[in-house]
């Protein structure tokens, strides 16, 4: 179950990175906010996350100085997380519509 | 438990990482925190509060420590590090001392800078200093001291 929270987490964050590049602050705000504050992580543990996917050359860092003058450490999306991020969403999509079609044909459970 | 403190305790768990990107990710680490306690501020809380609830938010620490940890799997880089600074002292040594590969180079910067202090194992019996220099294509051979002393057979077969 835990290694299942994991890979939804990844996905996630590299479909937030693929409208534009971000700090991992921000990512927490658009999680949120997108997910209408259904996806409220532990804001450290995306740390973890975004390392393991700059590892694994999902994702490229850069740092960029803000108009107030802090620095932040952007992450942007590559080529390669692109296409992992296609592949991971068409199986997210097979996997999610087939829990609905199971748990709508559950009786008693009254789902639409 | 304030903000450095957290970051203490997130690389506390860190091992398999060089001093570059220990400092890398203190400093994300940092500018995290501030961004959200800066945004609670600006909602009307104050320094105290919006450092607590900022860290609340964050997690435990040595949770986010272990999973970055994790990450950081590659002894390569440290490794390397280490020994490089490693060999750098033990060469650094071996040329004060004289010893090793580097064992020339403190004479032959005492040969050139202050030749007449240079140690000599032995007591002479005579010495002269005449300060010939002759050119030899490119380089000067330089004769600074001459010594003579007396020593006595020790029965190897290499004496004559």
């Amino acid at each position: 179950m835990r290694k299942q929270t994991m890979d939804h987490t990844h996905l996630l964050v590299l479909s937030l990175l693929a409208g534009e590049d971000m700090y991992g602050y921000q990512m927490i705000l658009e999680l949120s906010r997108r997910s209408d504050h259904t996806f409220e992580m532990k804001e450290g543990t995306l740390y973890p996350v975004l390392h393991g996917l700059e590892r694994d050359g999902l994702v490229e860092a850069y740092q960029q100085e803000a108009p107030t003058g802090r620095v932040r450490k952007y992450y942007h999306l590559t080529r390669r997380g692109a296409s992992f991020l296609k592949e991971e969403a068409e199986a997210w999509n097979t996997y999610s519509s087939a829990v609905n079609a199971v748990l709508r044909s559950s009786p008693g459970l009254n789902l639409a | 438990m304030d903000r450095g403190e957290y970051t203490d305790a997130v690389l506390s768990q860190l091992r398999r990482v060089t001093g570059d990107e220990r400092e890398s990710i203190r400093a994300e680490l940092d500018a995290h925190m501030e961004d959200h306690i800066c945004a609670l501020r600006d909602l009307g809380y104050d320094e105290q509060l919006a450092e607590e609830r900022t860290l609340a938010l964050m997690g435990d620490p040595v949770e986010v420590g272990k999973e970055l940890s994790r990450v950081y799997t590659g002894w390569g880089w440290v490794l390397l590090s280490r020994a490089a600074v490693l060999l750098t002292v033990v060469l650094c040594i071996q040329a004060l001392l004289g010893l090793g590969v580097l064992s020339n180079i403190l004479w032959s910067i005492q040969a050139r800078t202050v030749p007449d202090e240079i140690h000599s194992d032995y007591t002479a019996a005579a010495t002269l200093r005449p300060d010939i220099r002759i050119p030899v294509g490119n380089d000067v051979l330089r004769v600074y001291r001459v010594s003579v002393w007396a020593t006595t057979c020790c029965g190897c077969t290499g004496c004559p």
